[in-house]
């Protein structure tokens, strides 16, 4: 992979080479954010946060993330209980 | 036996039973489990794969089973995200499925995202080979409501959300009308391990094939056909005649009615009330129907099974309302094969 940083809508999207042990793989990093992904059972990435959107291209599943939040938080605040950023269960 | 409905169609008893398992549900531990093990497969073949429909009706038909163990009436409802798609519907309502979101504190957005089409979903119903039809409807019918709703909805562990269950019930619901216009079109795996005969992810006895027939599995949508036949008029039920609901027939003399009443009971009344009753109201409302192997059943949309008076293997057999006031199923010889036991003096 090659590292990568671009600016999509005002927002930094860095891919980053990272090695664990003997494992290559590219960090996800969204205004100096790293962001969890994970890949399908064909190959197909997704991320953690918003893992019901899918890609091949790991580039532009994180522009696709970079709108989503913009739509979420240009939504009125009376229709969110939180504001984005939150995972798990109670 | 359950009749899955639109959310919308569920009286307010119903409702109220939906969201008291849930509760319970939730407070003994079943829903995160259900939602970590959801997360744990995620990245297994319930997704991508030929299994995604199989393994959610599996996991979606455990789910209704924990929520019978709080009352063994509750079904599954569906929200048809694509005709009901407001944030402010009746859905999110607090006396609904609202009241979860700070409660659980599921961080619900609601409108961040484009549902599903009418069109879309007409379009995807009319794909003429199962390998055609399965991955349309994950992505994007199925995937965008997921984002649309938001917050937990939107992550691995998305059944930790209750609408989890009305959104997958919804795609359950599709495939179960495209197997239906589709009688006999083979199920095609998609990826070695996804066949047929493959185990399901979580229930290695549990296979795409155990699964394919959902009246099998002992549920029905609202809108399954009813068993039809010509309506049973005067004071017998002929074998394949029928009542449907509010429909009725009555003794010769005029004293005795047996209703089959649009609430699902079937009863006989006679001038100072009630007699007899086959206590099925709150069930699946459907038909009442004489079978030509003289059993008397009711039956639900999609012949889903409510109640019978045991009596087949005695072709010929027919219902008669009596001026006395009994209602009983003669054989074809003429003897007595069932009786309500209402004799009036």
């Amino acid at each position: 992979m090659t590292p990568e940083k671009w600016d999509h809508r005002g927002h930094e999207i860095e891919l980053r080479d990272t090695q664990r042990g003997t494992r290559r793989r590219a960090e996800l990093v969204v205004d100096g954010e790293s962001i969890a992904y994970g890949q399908l059972f064909d190959g197909t990435f997704f991320l953690q946060d918003n893992a019901y959107e899918w890609d091949r291209d790991l580039r532009r599943l994180a522009t696709r993330l970079v709108e989503y939040r913009e739509r979420i938080d240009a939504q009125p605040a009376a229709t969110l209980s939180t504001k984005r950023g939150h995972r798990g269960i109670a | 036996m359950g009749l899955r409905k639109n959310y919308r169609s569920l009286t307010a008893t119903e409702k109220a039973r939906f969201i008291d398992a849930l509760k319970q549900l939730k407070a003994n531990g079943t829903v995160n489990q259900f939602a970590s093990m959801h997360a744990a497969h995620f990245t297994m073949n319930i997704h991508r794969s030929s299994h995604f429909l199989p393994w959610h009706r599996e996991m979606l038909l455990r789910f209704e089973r924990e929520l019978q163990k709080s009352h063994p009436d509750i079904a599954i409802p569906y929200w048809d995200s694509s005709t009901d798609g407001s944030a402010n519907g009746p859905l999110w309502d607090q006396s609904f499925l609202g009241q979860f979101d700070s409660a659980w504190n599921l961080g619900r957005t609601l409108d961040a995202d484009v549902l599903p089409t009418p069109q879309q979903v007409q379009t995807n119903q009319t794909r003429a080979t199962y390998a055609t039809f399965w991955p349309e409807l994950e992505n994007p019918i199925h995937n965008a409501p997921h984002r649309w709703v938001g917050g937990v909805m939107a992550g691995t562990a998305s059944p930790g959300d209750p609408v989890f269950y009305l959104h997958h019930c919804w795609i359950d619901m599709l495939w179960a009308r495209w197997q239906a216009a589709h009688p006999g079109t083979p199920f095609v795996q998609s990826a070695p391990g996804t066949g047929l005969n493959d185990p399901l992810m979580e229930w290695p006895d549990r296979t795409p094939a155990n699964v394919l027939d959902h009246h099998a599995l002992g549920y029905a949508f609202d809108w399954e056909p009813v068993p039809v036949g010509p309506r049973a008029v005067g004071d017998d039920m002929q074998p394949g005649e029928v009542l449907g609901p509010d429909q009725s027939i009555t003794s010769a003399n005029g004293r005795f009615t047996l209703i089959y009443q649009a609430d699902g009971n079937l009863v006989l009344y006679g001038p100072a009330g009630p007699l007899w009753a086959s206590n099925t109201d709150g069930k699946p409302v459907g038909v009442c129907i004489m079978q030509g192997d003289g059993n008397l059943v009711i039956y639900g949309p999609g012949s889903l099974y409510v109640w019978d008076t045991g009596t087949d293997g005695n072709p010929g057999s027919r219902l008669v309302v009596q001026d006395d006031g009994n209602v009983v199923v003669y054989r074809a010889d003429g003897t007595p094969a069932w009786a309500s036991n209402s004799v009036q003096p």
